[in-house]
């Protein structure tokens, strides 16, 4: 169920919200209807797969209870590891089988062996790489220590399938839900349900009436890479780069709105991304919740920046062909992890030895290596990514006959830079409970409302 | 943590409240008007509210008018999409005997063919003999929901099969919410009491006579290649999201192989052709030649349970029909069709049918 639907947004959530705000419901029920209403919201897109769920989360409630009990290091260890192999398991039959299969035969044919029959492509079950980490975080934050686990299943199976942040984030660790999760009852208060539904709302509008938008303009650009010159090369990739920041950001606020609507405070997933001065505070800004969980469980787990400057450069190199990686199951979002992997790199250098540069400078950098890593992230293959960067590059032309045709798209792309760029974001906004600004407010919802009937999913859904 | 998101007074709690209430009164309020103005001018025809006449034009609500003003008994009903509208009732006439009305419209799926069938061997008592039916692979298109202009049609509208009558209605209600309707209705409301000219116009047997591209086509100003090459873009969407066979659709047109079976009449059936450039194009960027054999194999199989003739006109080539003879990728001429009736109903052996 997509949150941009009717029968999201005149069916499941008022249903939903109906029982939430029924005041003399106990914990249990409050728990079983969440558990429930997620479990619905996932089967409405493909029922079959709400097994997955059910298998990731029994085994990691099993795990995290053993880990905690286990007598010695090795049961601990053993534990842990089947909680991980399950996960990452599931994670690479869906998710790589069939892209390590096609890429071993390509292999084994440049040594002119004959290749062999490919495992086919498998529908890749939606949310799978955010419920996989969400659950096997749990799982390692117990067997550090930084969690306790629970003995509450019905807990922990809310805790997993929540769906506001099911399917595209933010992640979110057990500790940091697990206070919350006693505090359901009774329902939150007026001003979280305003400060949720205007979150939300917000959100809606990023999706709908930005991202989407720009989306219009540029995916037919980027479909026929082939024709793109110097001004169409730089249109489409900066519309991708504010179609893919407002799309994800937007349903990010709808997914810590619908938290707060129901009483959670989740962690923050955007931060204004384009306005970093460097690239490691780009990732800092970007998918923080993701970010921080590749630092926390693998950059870290490799030794972080405490083993010397080598070893350091190689644990962030590593980290973020791992980021790649999880983005999706081809070269080009490998190439992608390994660009971002390299401008930390020498990030990383020129820190030590440069002076900062100017403000405005390093913002420009920083977000013009951005733009041109999304090439490698948009471009389904090698080939149009090369396309795209020569067009980019000047190689194709400069197209420059194209700019009336290209004047609508221009003004609705560079006006979509400038928001991310200049305006606050929806975290800074201070909200202020003016009935001027609600009845705003509630325009721009029927705005989005109107824009609900051409279906379009968000980017972030299938990775 | 949001900002304003700070523990409040009870005072900052009576203010969140309004603000609430003002949020979902102006937002429910606003969605009731659009609602309600779409409901009462209606430019899609899907409600019979019946304000203003409908500013789409529906071939559904045509062909309906003509076959109950019919004034003779049809024998023969060809059926089928707007890649079907060029079958010539009376070359059917000529190759069987029967009198015979083409009863296609636009975008039909195998729920229309069910409906238009039903409707007429139940509420018209059509005594049919034979039944024509130009199939087209997107016929069974698993992510297009039901043409909504069907509900334009009520006596069409009530012979749909139970789920898709739901699901059209429910769609027509989230149409009636949606701004390419608004718009619609904003433009409704300018035109009213404009009388408009159709592209295109339908004989007393149902055949379409296209205003523009008969008369390019007498002129020799038809530019054949520009409307293929128009008709890419368009194939190119359909096929997009067609990613298998929808299990209702198939069940569907079980349905009417049944009831062809049960009124004894004789079903000839045709996979429509798309130009062979169009068809070149869908090959690379679709599933489409999967989907034609998916839809032949079906046709196969079904055909053991309930016999039916069968021609595969997919590449009309292979046929020997002529690329030449379309007006644009997907609309065959008079000259092609005409062939596919001679393999399809004249010589009824089997070698004349795939």
């Amino acid at each position: 169920m997509l949150f941009n639907s009717y029968v999201f947004l005149f069916v499941f959530l008022p249903g939903i919200l109906l029982l939430w705000y029924r005041r003399k419901t106990p914990l249990h029920w409050r728990l079983a209807t969440l558990t429930l209403a997620s479990y619905l919201f996932y089967a409405w897109w493909d029922w079959r797969f709400v097994s997955l769920m059910l298998v990731s989360t029994l085994v990691d409630f099993l795990a995290g209870q053993r880990i905690h009990a286990a007598a010695n290091l090795r049961a601990r260890r053993g534990w842990l590891v089947l909680s991980l192999a399950a996960n990452l398991g599931l994670l690479a039959f869906f998710k790589y089988a069939g892209f390590f299969s096609h890429s071993l035969s390509e292999v084994v044919q440049l040594f002119g062996a004959p290749g062999f029959q490919h495992i086919p492509d498998i529908i890749l079950p939606v949310g799978i790489s955010f419920y996989t980490f969400q659950s096997m975080s749990y799982s390692i934050d117990i067997y550090r220590g930084d969690a306790k686990p629970t003995r509450d299943f019905l807990r922990f199976a809310a805790y997993v399938s929540m769906f506001p942040q099911l399917v595209a984030g933010p992640i979110v660790r057990y500790a940091e839900i697990e206070k919350q999760l006693d505090r359901i009852e009774p329902p939150p208060s007026a001003l979280q349900a305003a400060v949720g539904l205007r979150l939300f709302v917000l959100g809606l509008a990023k999706k709908l009436l930005i991202a989407d938008v720009v989306a219009r303009r540029v995916d037919p650009l980027l479909a026929d890479s082939g024709s793109l010159d110097l001004l169409t090369g730089w249109l489409a990739m900066l519309g991708y780069t504010v179609q893919i920041y407002f799309d994800f950001s937007g349903y990010s606020d709808m997914a810590v709105g619908l938290g707060l609507l129901l009483g959670f405070r989740f962690p923050q997933n955007f931060n204004s991304p384009y306005k970093s001065t460097d690239i490691s505070q780009f990732w800092r800004r970007w998918h923080m919740s993701l970010s921080f969980w590749l630092r926390d469980y693998l950059y870290i787990t490799m030794g972080g920046g405490r083993r010397g400057r080598s070893r350091t450069l190689r644990n962030l190199v590593i980290t973020m062909f791992l980021g790649g990686l999880w983005h999706g199951a081809a070269w080009t979002f490998v190439v992608w992890g390994l660009y971002h992997g390299l401008l930390l790199v020498v990030h990383n250098l020129w820190r030590q030895r440069a002076t900062p540069l100017p403000r405005p400078v390093a913002i420009a950098i920083t977000f013009l290596a951005v733009v041109l890593g999304w090439v490698f992230f948009r471009a389904p293959t090698f080939g149009d990514v090369g396309a795209i960067l020569a067009a980019m590059g000047g190689a194709a032309g400069l197209g420059l006959s194209g700019l009336a045709e290209h004047a609508v798209a221009m003004v609705v792309v560079f006006g979509a830079v400038g928001i991310s760029l200049l305006a606050p974001n929806t975290w800074e906004i201070r909200w202020r409970p003016r009935r001027f600004e609600a009845a705003l407010l509630g325009m721009l919802l029927v705005v989005c409302i109107l824009r609900l009937s051409s279906p379009s999913p968000f980017l972030y859904f299938q990775f | 943590m949001p900002r304003g998101l700070e523990p409040g007074s009870d005072r900052a709690l009576a203010e969140a409240r309004t603000y609430l209430v003002t949020l979902l009164l102006v937002a429910t309020l606003l969605c009731a008007a659009v609602f309600a103005l779409n409901l009462a001018i209606n430019p899609s025809g899907m409600f019979s509210t019946g304000l203003l006449e409908p500013i789409v034009w529906i071939a559904r609500t045509d062909k309906v008018r003509l076959l109950e003003n019919h004034g003779q008994p049809v024998e023969a009903l060809v059926l089928g999409s707007s890649r079907a509208m060029k079958v010539e009732p009376a070359e059917v006439e000529r190759l069987t005997g029967l009198r015979t009305f083409n009863a296609a419209v636009n975008s039909a799926r195998s729920e229309d063919y069910l409906a238009i069938l039903r409707w007429s061997l139940d509420d018209l008592g059509a005594r049919l003999q034979r039944v024509v039916l130009g199939l087209d692979v997107e016929a069974f298109h698993n992510a297009v929901p039901v043409d909504l202009r069907i509900l334009a049609v009520p006596q069409l509208a009530t012979k749909l099969p139970a789920r898709s009558r739901f699901q059209a209605r429910l769609a027509s209600l989230q149409r009636a919410l949606g701004l390419p309707e608004l718009k619609l209705s904003i433009h409704s409301i300018r035109q009213a009491g404009i009388v408009r000219e159709q592209d295109a116009e339908f004989d007393k047997a149902g055949l379409l006579t296209y205003r523009r591209w008969d008369s390019q086509l007498a002129e020799g100003t038809l530019d054949l290649y520009r409307n293929v090459s128009r008709s890419k873009a368009d194939y190119n969407r359909r096929f997009a999201g067609f990613t298998a066979l929808d299990d209702d659709r198939v069940r569907h047109f079980e349905d009417l192989l049944e009831l062809c079976a049960e009124r004894d009449i004789a079903l000839s059936v045709y996979i429509t052709p798309v130009h062979p450039e169009v068809a070149a194009e869908l090959s690379q960027r679709s599933g489409y030649d999967r989907r034609v054999a998916e839809v032949r194999d079906l046709l196969h199989r079904l055909r053991r349970q309930h016999p039916f003739d069968l021609l595969d006109a997919s590449d009309i080539e292979a046929i020997g029909g002529d690329r030449e003879l379309f007006y644009d990728g997907g609309h065959p001429r008079v000259e092609n069709n005409r062939l596919i009736l001679a393999q399809l109903l004249g010589n009824r052996g089997d070698d004349a049918v795939q």
